[in-house]
């Protein structure tokens, strides 16, 4: 286990110290962007189309612009004036800012009504008069391929369908040769439909431009400010906005889980708005607005899995069609259209494996965020994990055994993957052990036999995850070409106190707390004399932005790194202090002493002061450093997920019994806050599995765009979880710690829907696609009774 | 989205007066709650307003109906009507059959079959109350085409 270098006062790594930005919280003064009121500030509400897809035939203002307060409206053709209707995505795709003839999506904006407030403008975007030739829509992905499909994007040069890209990683031919000699084949179409994040706080903005300084300053729910900035610039350069002219503020921000890192067009349409009209203009996204625009996931899965008569698994082969909605508009790196899906051949030591995949468009919301799965590792464990179930059950195999016997072994790291991943750290057999000995996986299983004698379905479902986060590296990981890198910045006050400002931001993750505890670890100064400060693009470093579990991979690498750097200048001024030798000095947490001679000592806030006080002759003054941290891998954490289920056979209801989840997420820097996390995110990663999903119906209607309709699983549908560790450092990272957030929401579903299907194999029932509710188990019981 | 209502009820009124109330939309469509007729443009088809409540959202649509097949020998009537939300909300379209015969011991059986598709901001959020609202105005139309019916019958 991890063993505190620090005193708890100093609060360095290990300790599970209080969360320094909760009291704001907790009291009611955090500030989100809907906080922000700024002098003469109008306000937006979007109007969107009923339609999936349509034509506007008519757009009539004038009903509109006669409510008392409403003072503009701005259609796409207003927009095509200053060619600011198109934006690109962050897959050089296209989206429409806002639509000049025909709408793509339901509830996609159509225009926009400012307004001196907002209920005004909502009275405004009731009266707007707007004429539309509906078409029949493309719901079904599968339908979107078919010859005489219409062309939904024929504004793309060169499209000629709706497919929109191939990507194919591994070796075919030798994938298929495997599973063509293989003793045991197990094939299975596994659907990871939409989900939505729903964040607490819905997407909005400030936007306010000032004419006499040319300034403009937006305030932005955004997980990436910079990459917004740079974005915004490009964009809109030709209209007169330069880099430096532009501030993003991220404020506090009401969780993210990637539906914060695309630019949405309504941010776009408020930055056009109080560029024309001079005024700051707010847009605050409604509850229904947010769920039925961006989604994650959306993948159908045809796999399969091979192996020896014995359980060695040998082969894994994916195809996958991937449903993007009108645009591909998915928040991935440039080189990798399909985020880290490659890591879907799990945690499992087999030579070969093929993946593919096909993109389309649909006449539905463009999106493809994260949420909390880092670039779609959710979908690729899901199917390796409920794969190497259905093997099991072919088999006849302990589900937990087949996975001992394959597993990745601790000494084959770092562990070159079948489709080019380098795993840098782990010990999947302790990690499973664990798991199982918490739950009491043996008495289970001697229970479960008991119940299927008398009738009763009771499941046990195991999940064995390998989660990659922490992009870069920058020369394989960028976004819109801008290298995913992070940045730490240093400032130590004379008396020893410090702030430091960061490329990422927090949308509840902790890291006034946990780059205050790195810093604390590294320097030895108290984190409670250390300020943090992200999210503001006039006074932060550079980075990429906080999603996908990079934050601690990158930015806390960075804030070691720039710690070392002000140790190193500090020892050299402890050596002038102590009229010593640079290499007599010796570094304890805190304080530089004499080799030899302990009582000869400087403590860290005494060599602070003596850099502003008592400078050292040639050296440069201050205490402060920089670093731009280039991750040289990314980290892979993992872990071993268990769940009992019970079911009622007459009422389709699932009971979970237990959750036992073990992360191995290496070093931790809180304890408590990876503890919050796992908590959040499992209770993620059970939405999924039996509650949420977006649902279309054949006209492309989004049939629940509330939260009466879309169920997000409160405290009262969370089971009790249990949590526990094992620590496998990662060996390139400074601190040997790896991103945590997500693992739980990739590795909860698969555990989940194995331990349910577990529950109803005695009769028959194989497979069912998430998310499992009692009805859709009811089902499938009558089907198979 | 989607939904299709099966109907039958009975009249004591004989098939013929049925039917000639059926045919005339000035005689049926004011016993749809909220429907009303303003004329007619051409052959088998007119225009009107239909108004609607479904829970939290409600809809005001220009329709067009239309008598797509009047079959006289069977007693068979197809009406269709596509309505465009006054403000640009959403539409519906519906397809109703209705077939009359008389029965042994007097009076008439209405058998009806309607499709109804509803796209926007109903189909949005109303979606779990359609069929239960369709059901409460059909049963409202019977009423008031039974009451109509009874009136005519006395008058004739």
């Amino acid at each position: 286990m991890f063993k505190c270098k620090t005193s708890a006062e100093v609060g360095g790594m290990g300790h599970s110290v209080k969360r320094k930005e909760d009291a704001r919280f907790l009291h009611g003064k955090g500030k989100y962007v809907d906080d922000v009121k700024l002098p003469g500030m109008l306000h937006m509400v979007m109007v969107r189309s009923p339609y999936a897809y349509a034509k506007i035939t008519s757009i009539n203002k004038d009903s509109a612009l006669a409510v008392p307060g409403v003072l503009a409206v701005i259609t796409g053709q207003d927009l095509a004036q200053y060619n600011l209707h198109w934006m690109p995505t962050l897959l050089s795709d296209t989206q429409m800012v806002l639509p000049t003839d025909t709408v793509m999506h339901q509830n996609q904006e159509v225009c926009a009504i400012i307004a001196t407030d907002r209920y005004a403008a909502a009275d405004g975007a009731d009266a707007i008069e707007i004429e539309y030739e509906p078409m029949t829509a493309i719901v079904d992905p599968f339908k979107a391929l078919d010859k005489d499909a219409p062309l939904l994007r024929p504004d793309k040069e060169g499209q000629k369908d709706n497919h929109i890209y191939h990507w194919e990683r591994g070796n075919r031919e030798k994938t298929d040769a495997a599973i063509a000699k293989a003793d045991v084949v197990v094939t299975e179409r596994i659907y990871l439909p939409r989900i939505h994040v729903a964040s607490i706080e819905t997407c909005g903005c400030v936007a306010s431009y000032d004419k006499d300084t040319e300034k403009l300053l937006v305030y932005l729910t955004t997980q990436a400010p910079h990459a917004i900035r740079t974005v915004v610039a490009l964009v809109a350069g030709h209209v007169g906005l330069s880099e430096e002219k532009i501030r993003i503020i991220s404020p506090d921000i009401g969780g993210g889980f990637g539906g914060k890192v695309p630019v949405y067009p309504a941010y776009v349409v408020a930055i056009a708005a109080t560029f024309l009209i001079g005024k700051p203009v707010k847009w605050i996204e409604d509850r229904s607005e947010n769920l039925t625009n961006g989604f994650a996931r959306d993948y159908h899965m045809d796999c399969t899995l091979a192996a020896s008569k014995d359980g060695k698994i040998q082969a894994f082969k994916v195809k996958t069609l991937a449903d993007h909605g009108y645009t591909d508009s998915s928040a991935n790196p440039s080189k990798y259209p399909t985020g880290m899906f490659s890591i879907c051949t799990g945690s499992y030591d087999y030579e070969h494996a093929f993946a593919e995949l096909d993109a389309v468009y649909t006449n539905k919301a463009p999106g493809g965020v994260a949420y909390r799965c880092s670039f779609r590792v959710t979908e690729a464990v899901h199917a390796i994990e409920r794969m190497v179930d259905k093997l099991a059950h072919k088999l006849d195999m302990d589900p937990a055994m087949l996975r001992l016997n394959n597993f990745i072994k601790k000494d084959q790291f770092p562990y070159a993957s079948p489709l080019g991943w380098s795993y840098d750290s782990g010990d999947y057999e302790a990690t499973l052990k664990k798991a199982m000995e918490m739950v009491g996986y043996d008495d289970f299983k001697k229970e479960q036999a008991e119940k299927r004698k008398q009738g009763k379905l009771m499941g046990i479902g195991i999940c064995t995850f390998t989660e990659v986060v922490g992009a870069g590296p920058s020369k394989d990981f960028d976004i819109l070409g801008i290298a995913m890198f992070d940045s730490a910045e240093i400032r130590v006050h004379p008396t020893g106190k410090a702030l430091a400002r960061f490329g990422t931001k927090s949308q509840g993750q902790g890291h006034e707390t946990t780059y205050a505890q790195i810093l604390a670890e590294e320097l030895g100064i108290p984190y409670t004399d250390i300020e943090i400060e992200e999210g503001d693009t006039d006074t932060a470093p550079y980075g990429l932005g906080t999603y996908a579990s990079r934050s601690t991979p990158t930015a806390g690498a960075a804030a070691a790194i720039a710690a070392r750097k002000l140790r190193d200048k500090g020892k050299k001024i402890a050596a002038y202090l102590l009229e010593v030798s640079e290499e007599d000095i010796e570094w304890e947490v805190g304080k530089y002493f004499v080799k030899g001679a302990p009582d000869k000592s400087k403590t860290i806030q005494d060599v602070v002061f003596a850099a502003y006080t008592n400078i050292p002759p040639g050296m440069e003054p201050g205490f402060e450093a920089t670093h731009y941290y280039d991750p040289p891998n990314l980290t892979f954490p993992n872990g071993a997920y268990i769940c009992v289920v019970e079911i009622d056979k007459e009422t389709g209801v699932i009971d979970v019994k237990r959750f036992v989840a073990i992360d191995d997420c290496g070093n931790i820097i809180n304890p408590m806050i990876v503890e919050g996390q796992i908590h959040g995110g499992l209770t993620q990663g059970i939405a999924p599995a039996m509650y949420e999903a977006i649902q279309y119906d054949e006209e492309g209607n989004v049939l629940n765009g509330t939260l009466m309709d879309y169920l997000v699983p409160t405290a009262v549908e969370s089971p009790h979880w249990e949590t526990g560790h094992t620590i496998t450092p990662s060996p390139h990272h400074p601190l040997g710690a790896k991103g945590v957030a997500e693992s739980p929401t990739v590795g909860a579903p698969p555990a989940i829907a194995n331990a349910i299907i577990d529950a109803l194999s005695p009769l028959g029932i194989q497979h069912l696609d998430i998310p499992i509710s009692p009805d859709k188990v009811w089902e499938a019981i009558q089907a198979h009774s | 989205m989607k939904a299709q209502l099966e109907k039958t009820f009975e009249v004591p009124q004989g098939s013929d007066l049925v039917w000639e109330h059926l045919i005339d939309p000035n005689k049926v469509m004011d016993c749809v709650p909220g429907v009303s007729i303003d004329e007619k443009v051409g052959e088998n088809h007119y225009k009107g307003k239909v108004g609607m409540k479904f829970g939290p959202i409600g809809a005001k649509y220009d329709a067009d109906i239309f008598y797509d097949e009047i079959d006289v020998a069977n007693k068979k009537i197809i009406i269709t009507g596509k309505g465009v939300d006054v403000k640009g909300q959403g539409s519906a379209d519906m397809t109703m059959t209705m077939n009359i015969t008389d029965k042994e011991e007097g009076g008439s059986k209405l058998d009806a079959v309607m499709d109804v598709t509803i796209n926007g901001k109903i189909a949005q959020f109303g979606a779990r109350l359609i069929t239960t609202v369709s059901n409460q105005l059909f049963n409202q139309f019977v009423t008031n085409f039974s009451k109509k019916l009874a009136k005519a019958e006395v008058s004739a």
